[in-house]
C-alpha cells in the first residue's frame, strides 16, 4: 500500500461519508428521507460502505502507482516483530 | 531476527489472526445478526439464544478472544526470542 | 438530604480527587504530555482506556437507546466492543512498535507524505470535535437536572475542569485521573443496576437478572415482549431494522471504534508491545463489566416505565415524573382528554414523549432508590463524560502542536515551545467548543 493509494482512498472515503451524512442528516444536497436511502442503508450504517469504497480505491490506485521506497518497506517489516520497541519518541 | 525466522513468525501470527477473527465474525455477525431469528427458537434460562448472543454472549467471547490472543502471542514471542 | 445536596457533595468530592491527581501528575516534557512518559502499566492503561472510551454515550445514552430499540440496540453492544478485538489484534501492538506519539504521525511516516499526514489530521480533528460536543451535551444535561444549574453554565463548568487537568497534566495527568474516573463510573453504574435487579428478579447479578423472572415466575424478557405487543410496538427481542442495516451499522461501529484517535493514542503510553496487547485485553474486560450490565438496565427501565406510566392517571403519577417533566425531557399531551397516559406505538394516538437520554438517569428514581444512589449516578455520568472529553481534547491539542506545528510548520520548535503550543491549543479548542455549543443552543431555541 503506497501513499497515492492511501491518500486517495482516505479522501474519497471521508468525502463520500460526509456527503451521505450531510444529505440525510442535515438536508443538504437536496436532502431526503428514509425512502431515498441508498439500498435502504441508514446514515449510521453507511460508514461501512464508505470504508469499503476507501479500500477498493486504495488497492486499485496503489496497483498503478510506484511502490513505497525501501526504507518504508523496512518500517513495515520492522513493525511486525515486537522486540526492540524503543520508548515512544518524536 | 533473520529473515527466515521473521517469515515463520509472521505466518504463525497471521494464522492465529485468521482463526480468532473468524470466531469474532461468527459470534457477532453470524449468531447475533444473520442467524439471530433461527437461533431465537432455542431458549435457555429466560433468554432466546440469538438475542442473548447479540446482547451479551458476543461480548463474553470478544473478551476471551483477546486474552487467548495475548497468551498465544506471548508463547510465540518467547519461542522466537523476541519477547522484551 | 435532597438529591441536589447529595449531588453537590459527591460531585465536589470526585472533582477534587481528579484535580488533586492532575496536580500530582504535572507534565514536564513533551513525552509526558503526549504519551505519559511511556511507562504506564497494562492494568492502569486498561482502566484509563476504559474510562477514556466509555463516555456519556456509554453511560447515559446507550442503555436508553437499547431500552427503546430492543434487539436493534445490539448494534451498540456488539459494535462498540467488537472494535476492541480489532484494536488488540490488528492495531495496538504494531502502533506501539512504531513508537511515535500520534496517529497522523504514523500515517505521515508510513505513507511518506505530509499530504497523508494532513488528511489524517483533518479526520482526527473532525472526529474529535464532533465527539467532544456530544460529551458536553451530557455534562450540561447532568448539571441541569441534578444540580439545577442551567445547561450552558454546566457545560462551561465541566469544560473548565477538563481544561484544567488536561492542560496541567497532559496525557500523564489524564491517565491517572481516568483511572479514578473508571472506579467512580463503574461503581455508579453498577449500584442501581444491582438494586433494581434484586427488586425485579431477586438476583443481584444484573447479567443473570437480565434473564430473570418476576414474582410470578414470568421471564422479564417475555413479559416485555408481551407489553410491547399490547401497545403496538415491535417486540423488544425482535426490533424493527432490516438485517442489512443492523449488519452495516454494527460493522461501522466496530471499525470506527478501532479507529478512534483518543483510544489508539493510549497504546503509545505503555512500555512494550506485549503490554499493548495486555492493556487492550484489560480495557475490554473492564468495558464488558458495564456493557453486559447495560442491556439488563435497559430491560428493567423499559419495563418499569411502561408498568408505572402506561394507562395511569396523570395526577397520580409518581414524583420522578414531574421532576423530569421540568427538564422538558418527558412530555405528556392528553390527546383524548381522558386524564390517563396512553403510551402507544401509533404516533397519532401516542401521548407520551420520552427523551431516551433520561432512562439511565431516571431509572433509580423510577425504582424508588435512595437519594444518594441517584446522586451517585450523576457523579458517574460526569466522570464518564469528562474523562472522554479530556482524551479528545488531548488529541486535538496534539494534532495542532505536534502533527501540524512540529512536523510540518516549524520543525525547529523547542521542547518548551512545543509544550506551550500544546497547552495553548487545548485552551483555544475549549473556547471554540463552548462557542459552538452556545450557537447550537441559540439556533435550536424556538423563535
Amino acid at each position: 500500500m503506497n501513499k497515492e493509494g492511501a491518500i486517495l482512498g482516505m479522501v474519497v472515503g471521508i468525502l463520500v461519508m460526509l456527503f451521505y451524512m450531510m444529505k440525510f442528516k442535515f438536508d443538504w444536497f437536496g436532502g431526503g428521507s428514509k425512502e431515498d436511502w441508498w439500498f435502504g442503508i441508514s446514515p449510521e450504517g453507511f460508514g461501512t460502505i464508505a470504508m469499503i469504497i476507501n479500500f477498493i480505491i486504495s488497492i486499485i490506485i496503489s496497483r498503478f502507482t510506484p511502490s513505497p521506497p525501501n526504507d518504508v518497506q523496512e518500517i513495515v517489516e520492522n513493525i511486525r516483530i515486537p522486540s526492540g520497541a524503543g520508548k515512544a519518541t518524536h | 531476527m533473520e529473515s527466515e525466522n521473521r517469515k515463520k513468525y509472521w505466518k504463525k501470527n497471521l494464522k492465529y489472526l485468521a482463526i480468532l477473527l473468524s470466531i469474532w465474525f461468527l459470534v457477532s455477525f453470524g449468531f447475533g445478526i444473520l442467524l439471530v431469528d433461527e437461533l431465537n427458537s432455542i431458549r435457555f434460562a429466560g433468554f432466546k439464544l440469538g438475542f442473548w448472543f447479540a446482547q451479551q454472549g458476543a461480548i463474553y467471547v470478544f473478551v476471551i478472544l483477546i486474552f487467548v490472543y495475548i497468551r498465544l502471542m506471548n508463547k510465540l514471542d518467547k519461542k522466537f526470542g523476541c519477547n522484551n | 438530604m435532597s438529591i441536589q445536596v447529595w449531588t453537590w457533595i459527591l460531585v465536589g468530592i470526585t472533582f477534587t480527587l481528579y484535580i488533586g491527581i492532575a496536580i500530582r501528575s504535572r507534565a514536564g516534557s513533551t513525552k509526558e504530555f503526549y504519551v505519559a512518559g511511556g511507562g504506564v502499566s497494562p492494568l492502569a492503561n486498561g482502566l484509563a482506556t476504559a474510562a477514556d472510551w466509555m463516555s456519556a454515550a456509554s453511560f447515559i445514552s446507550m442503555a436508553g437507546l437499547i431500552s427503546f430499540n430492543g434487539y436493534d440496540g445490539s448494534v451498540y453492544l456488539m459494535g462498540w466492543t467488537g472494535g476492541y478485538v480489532l484494536l488488540a489484534l490488528l492495531l495496538a501492538p504494531y502502533l506501539r512498535k512504531f513508537g511515535k506519539f500520534t496517529v497522523p504521525d504514523f500515517i505521515g511516516d508510513r505513507y511518506y507524505s505530509n499530504v497523508a499526514r494532513s488528511v489524517a489530521v483533518f479526520c482526527a480533528l473532525l472526529v474529535s470535535f464532533t465527539y467532544v460536543a456530544g460529551q458536553m451535551r451530557g455534562v450540561g444535561l447532568v448539571f441541569s437536572r441534578f444540580l439545577e444549574v442551567d445547561i450552558n453554565t454546566g457545560v462551561i463548568i465541566g469544560m473548565i475542569i477538563v481544561l484544567f487537568y488536561a492542560v496541567l497534566g497532559g496525557m500523564k495527568g489524564i491517565t491517572y485521573t481516568q483511572v479514578a474516573q473508571y472506579c467512580v463510573l463503574i461503581f455508579a453504574f453498577m449500584v442501581p443496576a444491582i438494586f433494581i435487579s434484586i427488586q425485579m428478579t431477586g438476583n443481584p447479578i444484573p447479567q443473570l437478572g437480565f434473564g430473570g423472572a418476576d414474582e410470578n415466575g414470568v421471564y422479564l424478557l417475555d413479559k416485555l415482549d408481551g407489553l410491547h405487543r399490547e401497545l403496538g410496538f415491535a417486540e423488544y427481542t425482535s426490533g424493527s431494522k432490516t438485517t442489512l442495516d443492523v449488519f452495516l451499522i454494527t460493522a461501522a461501529l466496530m471499525f470506527g471504534t478501532a479507529g478512534l484517535p483518543h483510544v489508539i493514542v493510549r497504546f503509545f503510553t505503555v512500555k512494550k508491545v506485549s503490554d499493548a496487547r495486555k492493556s487492550a485485553g484489560w480495557a475490554l474486560l473492564l468495558i464488558a463489566i458495564l456493557y453486559t450490565t447495560a442491556p439488563a438496565i435497559s430491560l428493567f427501565s423499559r419495563t418499569n416505565l411502561i408498568e408505572t406510566v402506561s394507562n395511569e392517571k396523570y395526577e397520580k403519577l409518581p414524583e420522578w415524573f414531574s421532576n423530569w417533566e421540568k427538564t422538558g425531557l418527558i412530555k405528556f399531551d392528553d390527546k383524548n382528554k381522558d386524564g390517563r397516559v396512553q403510551y402507544v406505538a401509533d404516533v397519532s394516538k401516542n401521548e407520551l414523549i420520552v427523551d431516551k437520554d433520561i432512562m439511565v438517569l431516571a431509572n433509580p428514581e423510577i425504582a424508588g432508590l435512595p437519594n444518594w444512589v441517584i446522586a451517585l449516578v450523576a457523579a458517574g455520568a460526569l466522570a464518564a463524560a469528562l474523562s472522554t472529553a479530556a482524551g479528545l481534547l488531548l488529541v486535538i491539542s496534539a494534532s495542532v502542536s505536534h502533527d501540524f506545528i512540529k512536523k510540518m510548520v516549524n520543525p525547529n520548535i523547542t521542547e518548551k515551545g512545543e509544550l506551550v503550543a500544546a497547552r495553548l491549543s487545548a485552551v483555544v479548542a475549549v473556547v471554540l467548543l463552548v462557542i459552538l455549543v452556545f450557537i447550537h443552543q441559540i439556533l435550536s431555541l424556538p423563535q
